[in-house]
């Protein structure tokens, strides 16, 4: 085998295995999903309490990881493929983790306002892995510029309630909004 | 010092059944529809690269039904992924070699 050769046998590697990628993403649904479930946590904290909300993911985020476990596969068998799931299934369960343990320790070392932004900042931090995954740069961008704005208001002088309550509606809003535009953009490439 | 080449698995080292190593290593299983659409191949082509893959302990292959309609569905195994990746090494050591050879003459 010469150099020429080597170099086009990777290239048509790398191209079989995005094709294949292609097939299984789909990064749009759980955007559009747990952005819709954000929303309600939101009207959630305004219209009942800010403890309630704690029930409201201990419920919701379970609930919201089997729909995305049932999506992925269903539609995977659809298409001919059957995606990996144990790695999204405990980077779900780590980031609800995450956002409980994360509330907690930032009540404990510094306030309930603060506490209120950690799960927000733990969710900015978890989805620059999937972005990275699936080359989608402006997401990364988008969920650290959600990130910062978490840390502004965990900084401020507003009540834990009202920043939960912005947060969850802003974050909510926004990835709903990017997975709109994924999906389409999914289809046009399609 | 050995040649790179040297490191090639004369299984593996075959286009089609790189390919269908390398499909089947981004998912848990894929089906036999997948393969020949994504890697071009004929069904008899394919059948042939899957049985080679399947002797050689590379892949697993399961037969089941959907309604009547039968679906082959083809998983990589542990063997078949190291055997990839040492392929892989193996192709890069020889896109390495020659342009560092390459880089020596230039310099």
């Amino acid at each position: 085998m010469n150099h020429a050769q080597a170099v086009t046998v990777l290239h048509e590697l790398a191209q079989a295995r995005e094709r294949t990628r292609t097939s299984v993403r789909g990064l749009w649904f759980p955007l559009v999903l747990f952005g819709a479930l954000m929303i309600g946590s939101a009207l959630v904290v305004a219209a009942i309490s800010g403890p309630a909300v704690a029930v409201y993911w201990a419920l919701a985020g379970p609930l919201g990881g089997g729909v995305c476990w049932t999506f992925f596969r269903r539609r995977g068998l659809a298409r001919g493929v059957e995606p990996r799931q144990t790695l999204p299934v405990v980077g779900g369960l780590a980031i609800i983790a995450g956002c409980f343990l994360g509330y907690w320790v930032g009540d404990v070392l510094v306030d309930a306002t603060f506490a209120a932004t950690v799960p927000f900042l733990v969710i900015s931090v978890a989805y620059q892995i999937p972005a990275h995954r699936e080359s989608r740069s402006r997401f990364g961008v988008t969920a650290v510029g959600l990130g910062a704005s978490a840390l502004a208001l965990g900084l401020s002088n507003l009540g834990p309630v009202t920043v939960s309550a912005l947060l969850s509606a802003g974050y909510g809003f926004a990835f709903m909004l990017y997975g709109l535009t994924y999906r389409a953009e999914e289809r046009a490439t399609r | 010092m050995t040649h790179p080449t040297n490191g090639l698995d004369d299984t593996v080292h075959q286009r089609a059944r790189l390919g269908i190593l390398a499909v089947l290593v981004e998912v848990k299983r894929a089906d036999f529809n997948h393969l020949k659409e994504v890697l071009e191949l004929t069904d008899g082509n394919l059948s042939r690269h899957l049985q080679t893959l399947e002797e050689a302990r590379y892949v697993v292959i399961a037969k089941t039904f959907e309604g009547r309609r039968p679906r082959t569905w083809v998983s990589l195994t542990s063997a078949g992924g190291r055997a990839l990746r040492s392929e892989v090494a193996a192709l890069r050591a020889v896109i390495g070699r020659v342009e560092g050879a390459q880089g020596v003459t230039q310099g």
